[in-house]
């Protein structure tokens, strides 16, 4: 018998102690950027623009510095922290479930209708997201809900493989046909009992499609299709800070700085969660 | 009751074809009330497919194309999907061979028996928790307030098994059909099992079919056994007359690899030499020619029909029947 201890260790072992920190950190940080964020992150002042980390103007610290409009960059990257996950979490949540579903549906019903869902993966994944990304905002304008909108409708396939793999081998499991045995309808017997049965291997999908989320988010605010300014994000601070990287260096480093540690804070837990996942299979 | 009284299940004339090979080539099956009927044969002789076809869940590369169906008299091969979904599981059980992977892992067995109730119509948890618990202890499950909260891998196949029984008989089926429902137990629980299943049997007054390859099952549990071979129904009749005295090669030697304690010791088990042939290569005459003892030219060429010889319920398929008795054990 497992002890309540060694269970705990299991499912947090002490090496991802700091990563399930830094996680925390960020998502507090973001929760409650308004109340930690020590100024306004659109307040401008003109007479500390560019300074650097550490800097005081007129009794206003800087502590990671200043940008070109003399707003303070600390509160700016807690700002931009709600942006990145906020987009990074809708568009995991969109495109794991249209995913999920057309994958569950085309394993299901096979046939013409799995032929068409699995055609359409693999045309969605022929195109390099980050194209179809550009073009997609291109059509429907910048922002934020479209930002996540364009991830949804770029990365569901990734769900839907998964997806589809996984019904496919439930479809013939004796309990799955036991439950359309006793008259339980598509829907049913998906819900019930295909759902519950693949949800684990979407999970290690998700935490792992999450750091790159965050990435396309940047990619796209860095190119100036996200999230629009004056609203923070750590892509678009990036790329202002791409034009004073020789004489203000911070605006480049530490929004980089921030997208790495989450990036790979991230990507250490996803690992984590399919090492659990599978283990348990 | 009289004798005359209407059969559960009657079948005429089933037909399933996969590709171009009828596999499933006119068969006529027939159980009474709290009858239990076996169907045997070996692998890939077609039985599996004969009980799909009848609950209609015939796997996608099959096809029914022909049969009458009767279910207590009432005709439902062409009935649709949504009428069919009420019948399954309401008044036809199934039981899976295997029963550990015929549960989901991730529900709760009183969440599956409750399943099976919610399919049958709007219910409260708690009365279908408690309906659940009540079936649990009358299958046989010690401590089934325990046994419902729990997960398929924290029991053993026994147990998994009884709770499919239980998920097939709670909402009383007229039939019940058993798909090689102890193959995958030990022989001691296999005995349990069986008798579990005929208490319930006598009790509900259900039909059932069995399906099975164990000649000592069959003769354990049923009362009729329809002998299936390539397709077809080669021997049928009550489980005494045909076990005295068989009257197809086929049937007489099946009862032979039965192993017996008596006799002498350190004898090669009797084998049937050859196996079932490819669906594409079965032969026009007697399907079981190529490997009969029996075999004439006769049986080469024409197909022998189902027709009454020996005692008044036995049917074979043969045109030696007369000589059977010198292979017979």
């Amino acid at each position: 018998m497992a002890s309540a201890t060694s269970l705990a260790r299991r499912i947090a072992p002490p090496r991802l102690w700091p990563f399930l920190a830094i996680a925390a950190i960020l998502v507090v940080g973001a929760v409650l950027a308004p109340l930690i964020a020590p100024y306004d992150p659109n307040a401008q002042n003109l007479l500390g623009r560019l300074r650097a980390p550490g800097t005081e103007v007129r009794g206003v610290v800087y502590w990671l510095g200043s940008d070109e409009l003399g707003r303070d960059l600390l509160s700016r990257l807690i700002h931009g922290a709600r942006v990145s996950l906020t987009v990074a979490a809708l568009s995991v949540v969109a495109s794991g479930i249209v995913g999920t579903v057309l994958g569950m549906i085309a394993a299901w019903y096979r046939g013409i209708v799995g032929a068409i869902i699995m055609r359409l993966v693999d045309i969605v994944l022929s195109v390099p997201a980050i194209l179809l990304a550009i073009i997609t905002v291109a059509i429907m304008g910048p922002g934020l809900v479209n930002v996540v909108v364009v991830l949804a409708f770029t990365r569901w396939p990734r769900y839907a493989r998964v997806a589809y793999g996984q019904t496919l081998g439930l479809a013939s499991m004796p309990y799955v046909r036991l439950s359309r045995f006793m008259g339980g309808s598509t829907l049913w017997v998906l819900g019930r009992h295909v759902l519950p049965n693949i949800v684990g291997p979407i999970m290690v999908v998700a935490t792992l499609e999450f750091g790159l989320m965050v990435l396309f988010e940047a990619g796209l605010s860095f190119l100036g299709l996200g999230v629009q300014p004056p609203t923070p994000s750590w892509g678009s601070i990036l790329a202002t800070g791409r034009n004073y990287v020789t004489t203000a260096w911070w605006i480049a480093v530490f929004p980089g700085l921030f997208l790495f540690l989450l990036v790979l804070t991230v990507n250490v837990l996803g690992d984590h969660v399919r090492d659990v996942v599978e283990g348990r299979r | 009751m009289s004798a005359a009284r209407e059969p559960v299940l009657d079948v005429r004339n089933l037909r399933v074809r996969i590709g171009e090979a009828d596999v499933v080539d006119g068969v006529d099956l027939s159980i009474a009330p709290g009858e239990t009927l076996a169907l045997v044969g070996e692998s890939g002789c077609g039985k599996s497919l004969t009980a799909l076809a009848l609950i209609g869940l015939l796997p996608e590369a099959a096809r029914r194309i022909d049969g009458e169906i009767r279910l207590s008299g009432e005709r439902i091969d062409a009935l649709p999907e949504r009428v069919m979904n009420r019948i399954r599981g309401g008044r036809i059980g199934m039981i899976f061979q295997e029963p550990v992977a015929s549960l989901d892992p991730l529900m709760s067995v009183g969440g599956q028996i409750a399943e099976a109730l919610a399919l049958e119509g709007p219910i409260t948890p708690r009365e279908a928790r408690e309906r659940a618990i009540a079936m649990l202890d009358h299958v046989g499950i010690t401590k089934p307030e325990l046994r419902v909260d729990q997960y398929p891998f924290e029991l053993s196949g026994g147990m998994c098994q009884r709770v499919m029984i239980a998920m097939a008989m709670i909402r009383r089926p007229l039939l019940l059909v058993a798909d090689e429902p102890t193959t995958a137990l030990d022989v001691t629980i296999q005995a349990q099992i069986l008798r579990l299943m005929a208490d319930l049997r006598a009790e509900t007054g259900a039909a059932v079919l069995l399906i099975t390859h164990d000649m000592g099952v069959v003769a354990e549990t049923a009362e009729r056994i329809a002998v299936m071979y390539a397709g077809r129904v080669v021997e049928t009749g009550r489980v005494a007359d045909v076990f005295a005295a068989p009257r197809h090669p086929y049937t007489a030697l099946l009862m032979r690899t039965i192993p017996r304690l008596e006799g002498a010791r350190k004898v090669a088990l009797p084998a049937i030499a050859g196996s079932v042939p490819d669906v594409a290569s079965w032969p026009v005459g007697c399907r079981f020619a190529p490997r009969c003892p029996l075999a004439t030219d006769r049986c080469r060429a024409e197909a022998p029909p189902l027709a009454p010889v020996g005692a008044p319920s036995q049917r074979a398929a043969c045109w030696h029947t007369d000589r059977v008795s010198e292979i017979a054990a």
